[in-house]
């Protein structure tokens, strides 16, 4: 026994002494290190819709557009454009003496390659093909012009320029490595630039001193595959992380009561609600709806149950969203009025409401508590039922087999209203079980097409008003973005869809 | 012995047929890998999921894939990941000594703390050493092997910060994950070798032991342990599934690159190749393990080598 | 009585030991002493202490948990004389194995079954004498030939499990003989042997003591082994010494009414020359309240030879595959049983008497369907097995009730064992009133010697005779026609077994039942039984009544096996020449089947093999 603690105690020296290397060496020379979810497998930007993607891609590619952190769209590897022919082509002139990791300049010729590459052989085999499917094709005006046909007009293109499928990509690389290498050794003209991949470990990248941008101001960027957030935390606190994306609520505390760590967070495009079922039952009556939605007391939760890390919504849609109306205010929490409605409506108290939602998300199952618990105090009696999740989004929700309410998340990356309202509205859609609603109908087509952003923009607005009246949903909370941040980072911009941009984060010494 | 042993490997083959073929039709039940590939997508349509399938070869009959599975494991061909179409192969060959090296060193932990515990408990039975012993696995037993781990790490990692709290990296991110578990493997394994123990030390032979004048050392640690040794191989061996099935958690809880991770990370994709691949080479290393064992048991007891 | 303390010459002498482990003593105020060249016979039943006494000169006694509330061992080392029970464990490991060596009952679990017998020798040479393994085996193989082990350089490198009973004990031999220790203990040596073998044993331990010139301390419960070995004698009873005499003495003139009684159970083999029938005997009793006799002596004329036989067993085979190539056909069998015939008639004791792997237990397993068959009939009440249905063959199970050798193990100890006498009652429907059920069981507890509270105890509260009674009570509980029972007095000291006896007698005068009796032990078979059947390796050497296989034993393994057991009479000792060869094996390579023996009719029903 006696033996075994000597030893226990030469293997604490030990590691004390290797560990005080180890951490001096990893905190040197600028290396950024960020945790990510999970490994995409593949760096190729047509491969996968992956956040965790987003999150590397963006720091290695760039698109013809850029979106800033307020959902802005700026010139990425086009410096400009113009929509032409009704909106059917865009015209765009493209950044000069941009090069690629490898030298390769970037050009028109690039553009072309990378379209036609997702438009082809290649791209069908991926998912991110789907998103573009408005571009007909690609035509070389010049070294630096290009036009984009499409075979209708595509009012969110221009935003889906900047989503990972549109990143650039250098053709001679490709055609001489062929695909496969591309996939784990990724090129692109983005602020880093490829170092080395192992599998499901880690990716390391470096400063690229040519960026056409910001060059970074960290000369090493390490993502490391952590799939467990709160082994994620542990990294973070042990020093050995700065980043970490998507901070569960339930770790706000622990983060936020580190001396050395930061609890970051901007709005961000997620948004939570309960839908209802707006065909059978007491919720095909509006006025039960409205009256179940004023039930909830949803500034509450927001401020007890997720920390303040959410903001409240008036329609399905972030703040950040093309059609966000900040004059459209939420339902107000008032139990006595929906009371009354609902005797007015005849719903007996005591009457059973069912919630179906996803199991295995411990946070909206708490809200969901919360909101049974609500209902309880104007006489509804909320039964919870969680189902796993494939079969909820396949049997479930598509089936029309839900109960009086369930879960509805929407993560609309592209954050435009359209993207959501229309898949969640339109008649005959997956996400649309119960509603047929001609008029909805006609105001989601007619927005589409429309190349007049600002008409569009009223329009939607008009449609997420509708909504609201309508009082279809419950619309909840928009979750925010959060992020664990190390200290001493300096410059660290949160971003609401991951796809944080690291070349303006320097390290304090 | 020869006959025993191409018996015993037709009977894993057939075994693990079945184990991947029950997986493999499992894993098909729980959802689309189409549809978890565009979850991030904007808008899809039943056509785009219908072209992503094809790419992904899932729009065919279940058999015609597992066969293909079949085919692919004969040539060593497991397909690729759906998940950035990785070789499978490679992601396994990369996974599969982490998980084996950390087993191995679980393993020890586990018969470096619970042999010498075990026979100090049956030595002094009844006594207070024994009890503390036993309370001690049975505190061990009713651990969550993941808050055993994330108690290690906060201890270790955050509040001293002597350990990386995750990671494969230099030999010092061994030391948890390995006594985590070597730990949860050690509850049971001290109450083991104590019963064998006690059972081995009423044997007449260990009195005669004592009779020649051994000194109590040879007497538990040579003719006591050997003994003990044949019962305590086939208890490590059954445990060895068990054993991957704890290292699946931690891998998780420490990020550990290994195999656990790859299948907890492929059942999140739906990354059917990925999966079936790992389970069969689980199941297959499980299969493996246990004949080994009972090879290794010829080798400890003279009764069956002699045969 | 001899004041041992006093002898100068003495190898060890024990003075007013006393151990105990807990509060209870164990072994209280004992003395007596050894000489070199001496043996002293340690007789006693359970629980008198003696292996415990044994345990304490060796000082391991204490690593079972025993304490020592007075006394001295003085042993006479190599270092002087020194006191046994004030040296450290430490010092003891310098004297255990080579100044003092033990032998233990058991010999197939008294060696290691993981080393080499050469290893485990050259262990103890190792140690004690400092020789290099190759030197230490090589002593080894001297010591093997020394306890007449032919073969002794191909047995160093065996495996405990290839060697059989009697080897291993020779082996045991050599190891405690390695280091030539001043004192040997041996603790029943024999006991599990067969008497072949046993006789074996003894003359080696003899001629060794002789040439090794040292002292034996034999404790042992078999008065017969006693008068073989022994030169002096204590006996003991309950921790005590009751008594010390020479060997002579103690068999001539016994002093202790415990010595008496003792002496009075001990069946002698030829004590019933003469006879035609049974018989049972009264049976002295020695308890707190001192000695008596219990019951009567009674001729056992009961059973029915006018009536068809009860059971009737024809040309029976039974064989076990034991070793299989890898295609899984068998390439071994053991030939348990080869072509016997035998009847038993009601009311009728037939015994098979046989050593080990005669097959004697196989025929009986068959019978109460433990056992498959391979060819053969055997018949209950003129009705064939093969012809039986499956109710038949269910009810078959309460007609024919087996009691085992070992009453502990066939009881459920979270039983009472009023649950366990009632369940064969339950089973078979014989009673569904509870209250009749419980009736039932207070009747046959009485009926077997205890007391209808002794039903709501269990298993571990009762002494082994006790036990055995227990088993009896059961096996009547299914009112049977057969019991068969199987070594059911080997575990029992001589005065239980005697009382176990008469029990059985009885109830067979009461209740005409059959016994088949199997059993190594010649003098208690030629008490009990009618008929006996010697068997050798699954055949019939020899098959008569009890008077002609006993009176006129006339095939020559039946007058070996009468000739090696010991008779309690010190000037009766074998003088037989030792056979040397171990008992044949019944295991056999498939297609080398053993001969038939065919039989001759020396006499009235009395058949022997012919040679």
């Amino acid at each position: 026994m006696n033996k075994f603690l000597k030893t226990t105690a030469a293997v604490a020296v030990m590691a004390i002494a290797s560990m005080g290397m180890a951490t001096s060496q990893s905190m040197a020379e600028g290396k950024l290190s960020v945790s990510v979810a999970l490994d995409p497998g593949s760096w190729d930007p047509i491969d996968t819709f992956l956040v965790a993607w987003g999150a590397v891609g963006s720091n290695i590619f760039d698109g013809l557009t850029e979106r800033d952190t307020n959902a802005k769209l700026h010139p990425g590897l086009a410096t400009s454009w113009e929509v032409l022919d009704e909106g059917v082509r865009i015209r765009f002139k493209l950044r000069e003496g941009v090069k690629f990791h490898n030298g390769e300049p970037f050009n028109a010729e690039a553009v072309k390659f990378t379209f036609d590459r997702l438009l082809g052989e290649i791209g069908a085999k991926g998912p991110q093909r789907a998103n573009y499917t408005s571009v007909e094709s690609v035509e070389i005006i010049d070294d630096y012009t290009v036009d984009f046909h499409l075979t209708q007009p595509d009012p969110v293109l221009l935003t889906k320029l900047a989503g990972y499928g549109a990143m650039i990509v250098p053709p001679k690389y490709i055609t001489e490595k062929g695909e496969d290498y591309f996939n784990t050794h990724p090129v692109g003209t983005g602020p880093f630039s490829f170092v080395s991949y192992e599998p499901k470990v880690d990716l390391e990248l470096k400063a690229n001193p040519d960026y056409w941008g910001d060059v970074a101001k960290v000369s090493e960027l390490e993502y490391r595959f952590i799939s467990e957030l709160t082994t994620a935390v542990a990294e973070l606190q042990a020093g050995r992380l700065d980043i970490v994306e998507d901070l569960p609520i339930s770790m706000l505390s622990v983060v936020k009561d580190d001396a050395k760590l930061d609890v970051v967070s901007t709005a961000g495009p997620t948004v939570y609600g309960l839908r209802f079922n707006t065909r059978d039952g007491i919720t095909a009556n509006k006025d039960v709806r409205k009256a179940i939605v004023m039930a909830v007391d949803r500034s509450t939760i927001i401020k007890s149950l997720l920390a303040g890390e959410a903001e409240e919504i008036a329609s399905f849609q972030s703040s950040l969203s093309f059609g966000y109306d900040p004059e459209l205010k939420p339902l107000p929490y008032n139990p006595e009025e929906a009371k009354k409605l609902l005797k007015a409506a005849g719903v007996a108290p005591g009457t059973e409401i069912q919630i179906d939602i996803r199991a295995g998300k411990p946070t909206f199952n708490e809200v969901v508590q919360a909101v049974g618990a609500y209902l309880q105090t104007v006489g509804l009696k909320a039964v919870i039922k969680p189902y796993e999740n494939s079969v909820f989004l396949n049997d479930i929700v598509p089936q029309g087999k839900t109960g009086a309410l369930f879960q509805q998340s929407w993560g609309g990356w592209t954050l435009d209203y359209d993207n959501t309202a229309y898949l969640l509205y339109h008649t005959g859609q997956k996400w649309n079980p119960y509603g047929t609603d001609a008029k909805l109908d006609a105001m989601l087509e007619e927005q589409r097409p429309m190349t007049d952003v600002a008409k569009r923009e009223e329009l939607l607005k008009n449609i997420a008003a509708y909504v609201a009246d309508e009082a279809l949903e419950m619309p909840l909370y928009g979750l925010k973005a959060i992020y664990g941040v190390n200290k001493r980072l300096e410059g660290f911009v949160p971003a609401p869809d991951n796809r944080v941009k690291l070349n303006t984060v320097s390290i304090k010494q | 012995m020869a006959g025993f042993i191409v018996k015993r490997m037709l009977q894993a083959i057939f075994a693990t047929l079945i184990v991947t073929l029950l997986v493999s039709y499992a894993i098909r039940l729980t959802g689309d890998p189409a549809l978890m590939l565009t979850q991030g997508a904007g808008s899809i349509t039943e056509a785009d999921l219908a072209r992503i399938r094809e790419a992904l070869g899932v729009n065919r009959p279940f058999l015609v894939q597992y066969f293909e599975f079949l085919r692919g494991m004969v040539t060593f061909d497991f397909g690729k990941s759906f998940l950035g179409g990785t070789s499978v192969g490679l992601l396994i060959k990369g996974a599969l000594p982490s998980t084996l090296v950390l087993a191995f060193w679980s393993m020890l932990v586990s018969i470096m703390i619970s042999i010498p515990l075990g026979i100090t408990a049956a030595v002094h039975r009844n006594k207070m050493v024994d009890q503390v012993i036993r309370v001690f696995s049975l505190v061990g037993l009713s651990f969550p092997n993941f808050w055993l781990a994330i108690m290690l790490v906060l201890v270790f990692s955050i509040t001293w910060n002597l350990l990386p709290p995750s990671g494969m990296v230099g030999s010092l991110s061994y030391i948890m994950p390995s006594v985590t578990m070597g730990i949860i493997l050690t509850a049971t394994n001290v109450r083991l070798v104590r019963t064998t123990m006690l059972e081995t030390l009423n044997a007449q032979y260990i009195m005669v032991a004592r009779a020649k004048g051994l000194s109590e050392r040879k007497v538990l640690y040579k003719h006591a342990l050997r003994n003990c040794a044949i019962p305590l191989i086939t208890y490590l061996g059954l445990q060895f599934g068990g054993l991957l099935g704890g290292i699946v958690v931690i891998e998780r809880v420490f990020n550990w690159p290994g195999m656990g991770t790859l299948a907890f990370d492929a059942v999140g994709a739906r990354d059917y190749p990925v999966l079936q691949a790992t389970i069969m080479v689980l199941s297959l290393m499980i299969i493996l393990v246990n004949l080994a064992v009972d090879i290794i048991y010829g080798l400890v007891d003279p009764r069956i080598r002699t045969e | 009585m001899k004041e041992s303390s006093s002898d100068a010459s003495s190898l060890i002498r024990v003075e007013n030991l006393t151990v105990a482990f807990g509060a209870e003593k164990v072994v209280e105020d004992l003395s007596f002493s050894v000489r070199s060249g001496q043996t002293l016979a340690i007789v006693g039943e359970s629980g008198s202490g003696k292996s415990v006494t044994s345990l304490s000169i060796l000082r391991l006694a204490d690593i079972s948990g025993a304490h020592y509330l007075g006394g001295r061992i003085l042993f006479e080392s190599t270092k002087g004389e020194q006191d046994l029970l004030a040296l450290s464990q430490q010092e003891m490991r310098a004297i255990r194995g080579k100044e003092i060596a033990m032998i233990f009952q058991e010999p197939m679990t008294s060696l290691n079954p993981v080393f080499t017998i050469g290893d485990q020798i050259a262990e103890v040479l190792q140690l004690h004498e400092g020789m290099a393994r190759k030197e230490a085996l090589a002593e080894g193989v001297k010591l093997l030939k020394m306890v007449r082990l032919a073969d002794a350089e191909s047995i160093i490198g065996r495996y405990p499990h290839q060697l059989s009973g009697g080897m291993r004990q020779r082996v045991m031999i050599a190891m405690a003989l390695a280091c030539r220790p001043k004192l040997l203990i041996a603790d029943e040596p024999t006991t599990a042997l067969d008497v072949t073998i046993q006789a074996q044993i003894l003359a080696i331990l003899r001629d060794l003591k002789d040439s090794l010139d040292m002292g034996i301390i034999f404790i042992t419960h078999d008065m017969g082994v006693v008068a073989e070995m022994a030169d002096d004698v204590v006996v003991m009873r309950k921790g005590h010494k009751v008594e010390e005499q020479p060997v002579e003495a103690i068999f001539t003139n016994p002093q202790h009414l415990y010595t008496q009684t003792l002496l009075s159970a001990v069946p002698k083999l030829g004590a019933m020359n003469g006879e035609d029938f049974p018989k049972r005997l009264p049976v002295s009793v020695y308890d707190e309240a001192g000695a008596h006799t219990e019951g009567e002596l009674r001729v056992q004329n009961t059973a029915n030879y006018e009536a068809a036989p009860l059971v009737r067993v024809e040309d029976l085979v039974v064989r076990f595959n034991v070793k299989k190539n890898f295609l899984g056909r068998p390439t071994h069998r053991v030939h348990a049983v080869e072509e016997i015939s035998l009847d038993i008639y009601p009311g009728e004791t037939l015994a098979l008497v046989g050593e080990s792997g005669s097959g004697k237990s196989t025929i009986g397993r068959t019978i109460q369907q433990l056992q498959e068959s391979q060819a053969g009939n055997i018949t209950f009440n003129g009705k064939r097995f093969a012809d039986m249905g499956r109710g038949e063959k269910r009810a078959l199970r309460q007609k024919i009730q087996y009691i085992f050798q070992d009453p502990y193990a066939s009881l459920d100890p979270r039983k009472t064992v009023g649950f366990s006498i009632a369940e064969p009652i339950r089973t078979h429907g014989i009673l569904h009133d509870q209250e009749l059920i419980e009736k039932r069981v207070s009747e046959l507890l009485d009926r077997v010697g205890l007391s209808a509270s002794h039903g709501r105890r269990y298993p571990h509260e009762f002494s082994g005779g006790q036990r055995q009674r227990i088993c009896i009570a059961r096996a009547l509980a299914s009112d049977p026609e057969l019991i068969i029972a199987d070594e059911a007095l080997s575990a029992l000291d001589v005065s239980v077994q005697a009382q176990i006896i008469n029990l059985f007698m009885d109830l067979q005068e009461e209740r005409g039942l059959s016994y088949l009796f199997i059993s190594h032990d010649m003098a208690v078979v030629e008490q009990i039984s009618h008929r006996v059947a010697v068997l050798y390796l699954g055949q019939i050497v020899e098959f008569g009544s009890r008077r002609q296989v006993f009176e006129n034993p006339t095939h020559s393994y039946t007058q070996n096996l009468l000739a090696a057991v010991p008779i309690a009479d010190p000037h009766q000792r074998i003088m037989m020449a030792i056979n040397e060869a171990d008992i044949p094996s019944p295991i056999r390579a498939v297609g080398n089947e053993p001969a038939r023996l065919s039989h001759r009719e020396v006499a009235p029903g009395h058949l022997v093999a012919n040679q």
